[in-house]
């Protein structure tokens, strides 16, 4: 059975009952090889059973048939329709003709051996047999534009090959030949099977037409509703599984933040971070706090959040909680952290520029006697001097701040890493330092503290590195 | 597979036309294996080609006739858009404008068309391309010797200039007459870029 079947992409072939009077839309008939008990069974609808179930073999005894037919009843129309999932073709089966003597009178004459051991003998094979054999050339060489089968000509037939396989017609009849474009001639007639395997072998990507008059071809499909449906929901998966992956890969993201999210707390604040966290009433605030602990961790680390951060604790924490006390409530804990970064963070500066500053700053002795040469016999103006030396600190200074970016990656595992390692250092404290744990009772505390000393630790060794990886640089020499 | 019966057939008119019409296109199977065959076309008069018979190498692929065959000279051929080393053909019909219309005698013919019309704008060898474009003369000269020595058979081929194939004839002489094939010479002093001592090198490593 045919999957697909050929047509010139033209409306004709579309059109209403009316415009198929070239004859016998034999589109519609099945597949020329297979018996005569099969056929019936093929893509033709209930409808069209009674045409093709008496015996028809191949096209021209289809029309033959139908013919036969038409001249009992002079002239009926019989509409055949065909379902085909996203594609509907009605077309027509107009017959008025008279009986024509050339004409089998029987399907049984017409076998396609018969035919084609004897070609010129075959049954005229279009309903318009009334006509002379020059007229039935004309009405091929203007292009039969509809789901119809070619009419061929005994005349023809010597002269027609398959433009694919070299097949002639001659050969053989039987196959379903079609003239899907507006190519002339012998060159616009080919094997069915050939042009599907043709079109297959452009592939998806480019719209098949004609190779060399450009026609596009019009595809048509039989398929079943089950198959069209089946095909969409094939093409919908298709297009789904990025998108399944990216939730797939976002929810694991969302699983393993809120785990880290918990381990930050568990770890951070001890028994109170335990017994808050086994309260079963999670209220959406911790469903997003959770998840939103390492990201938040990670940007807090940026520059430009400074001005805001201070803000946002006193905005997204119960303000209830906020009581001057010691041991400070964590509530107070956490809304007077930003403020100490943010001084921290200032006094960091103006330490690391104390101290980094001199030695950007220090002459070469080379530059020095440079520098004297050049101004040799000249009175050194001491403002503009003074100008430059304003000049040369600042370049300095844009230098140290530039050389102290940091990468996101190192910043962002450093982020991560940091409350694990503040909550270690806060409990060490607490288990190793005299008096520690009367001063900072909750574990909330001691983490915290921790945290700062790791931080202050942290930066003086940062600094002390940059100190000396400075002054090597500048003592450098090629 | 390839089509078989198409291509028995297109070997039987191609045998057919060839005895119709002379020799213009000739084209025969190299073994038992349709998959492989030589074609032979005729330098088109009035081009330096002509006169010589230029011999195609002709691979079939699986997907004929919805693939182009591979063609490819096996006469070594001084033309823009053909290799001058690997015979390749810059040809549109035989890459992505080949159609099952077309058969193998019909991208014979192309060939042999091109060998009339070469594109220097589109090359396939982009030194012979530059020559067609700077001096069209000379490069007619060199096109010409090479189809004398390359694709002419019999006394004609003696009687060459050497200096056009690239090559120093007194060192052909000498190879020559240390035993080695002609062709063989010219074509290990081109690969040799004129060394000699190279080229010999080459010769006897081939003939191992």
């Amino acid at each position: 059975m045919e999957t697909a079947r050929i047509a010139p992409d033209t409306p004709a072939a579309l059109a209403s009952p009316s415009a198929s009077d070239h004859g016998a839309d034999l589109a519609l008939s099945p597949a020329n090889d297979v018996s005569p008990s099969s056929s019936a069974t093929s893509i033709v609808d209930p409808p069209t059973a009674a045409t093709a179930d008496d015996g028809a073999n191949g096209p021209f005894d289809r029309e033959a048939q139908a013919s036969g037919d038409g001249n009992s009843n002079g002239g009926n129309q019989v509409t055949f329709s065909m379902t085909a999932g996203t594609f509907s073709v009605t077309a027509a089966l107009n017959i008025s003709l008279p009986p024509s003597p050339a004409r089998p009178s029987s399907p049984a004459e017409a076998t396609p051996d018969n035919r084609a051991g004897t070609p010129p003998d075959r049954g005229t094979p279009t309903p318009n047999s009334s006509a002379s054999a020059p007229s039935r050339l004309e009405t091929v060489r203007s292009p039969q534009l509809s789901l119809d089968p070619p009419e061929i000509t005994p005349a023809m037939a010597d002269d027609i090959r398959c433009w694919i396989c070299y097949g002639d017609y001659t050969e053989t009849p039987s196959h379903r030949w079609v003239k899907p474009c507006k190519c002339r001639g012998s060159l616009g007639f080919t094997h069915e099977s050939c042009l599907l395997r043709f079109i297959a072998s452009k592939g998806d990507t480019e719209k098949p037409c004609c190779p060399q008059c450009q026609t596009p071809y019009r595809l048509i499909s039989p398929a079943p509703a089950s198959l069209v449906w089946l095909r969409r929901a094939d093409a919908l998966i298709g297009k789904a599984v990025p998108y399944v992956v990216m939730l797939g890969a976002g929810l694991s993201a969302i699983f393993v933040s809120t785990t880290y999210g918990v381990y930050v707390l568990m770890a951070m604040g001890g028994d109170e971070a335990d017994k808050w966290l086994a309260d079963p009433e999670w209220g959406w605030r911790v469903w997003a706090g959770l998840p939103l602990i390492p990201v938040g961790l990670v940007v807090a680390r940026l520059d430009s959040l400074d001005r805001v951060l201070p803000l946002v604790p006193l905005w997204l924490l119960d303000a209830k909680g906020i009581t001057v006390s010691w041991p400070p409530s964590p509530v107070t804990a956490m809304v007077a952290l930003p403020w100490l970064r943010a001084a921290y963070k200032s006094l960091r500066r103006s330490i690391t520029e104390a101290i980094l500053l001199p030695i950007l700053l220090e002459r070469d002795p080379a530059e020095e006697e440079l520098h004297n040469e050049t101004d040799l016999g000249k009175p050194v103006e001491p403002a503009v001097d003074a100008e430059a030396e304003r000049a040369r600190r600042e370049q300095a200074l844009a230098d140290l701040r530039l050389s102290n970016k940091r990468d996101m990656t190192r910043m962002s595992v450093d982020a991560i890493v940091f409350p694990a390692v503040a909550a270690h250092v806060g409990r060490a404290l607490a288990a190793w330092v005299p008096g520690f744990k009367r001063v900072f009772p909750t574990t909330l505390l001691q983490s915290l503290v921790g945290g700062v000393v790791v931080v202050v630790a942290k930066d003086v060794i940062g600094l002390r590195y940059r100190y000396l990886k400075l002054s090597a640089a500048r003592r450098k020499r090629v | 597979m390839p089509d078989t019966r198409r291509l028995q057939r297109e070997l039987k008119e191609a045998a057919s036309a060839t005895a119709a019409d002379g020799s213009a296109i000739k084209l025969e199977l190299v073994g038992t294996d349709l998959t492989h065959m030589k074609g032979e076309i005729a330098g088109p008069a009035g081009t330096p080609y002509e006169g010589g018979r230029f011999v195609l190498d002709i691979k079939i692929p699986d997907t004929y006739p919805f693939a182009p065959p591979i063609i490819k000279f096996e006469t070594s051929v001084y033309h823009p858009n053909v290799s001058s080393q690997t015979g390749a053909i810059c040809l549109d019909i035989l890459r992505n404008e080949w159609t099952p219309v077309l058969g193998i005698a019909k991208a014979l013919l192309s060939v042999q068309q091109l060998l009339e019309s070469p594109e220097p704008d589109d090359p396939q060898d982009a030194v012979v391309a530059a020559h067609y474009k700077r001096d069209r003369r000379d490069f007619e000269r060199t096109a010409a010797a090479w189809t004398q020595f390359y694709a002419k058979t019999g006394d004609a081929a003696t009687d060459v200039d050497f200096d056009k194939l690239g090559v120093d004839a007194r060192a052909v002489q000498r190879l020559v007459e240390m035993g080695f094939d002609k062709a063989a010479v010219v074509r290990a002093l081109r690969q040799a870029q004129g060394n000699e001592d190279a080229a010999v090198e080459t010769l006897l490593s081939s003939m191992e």
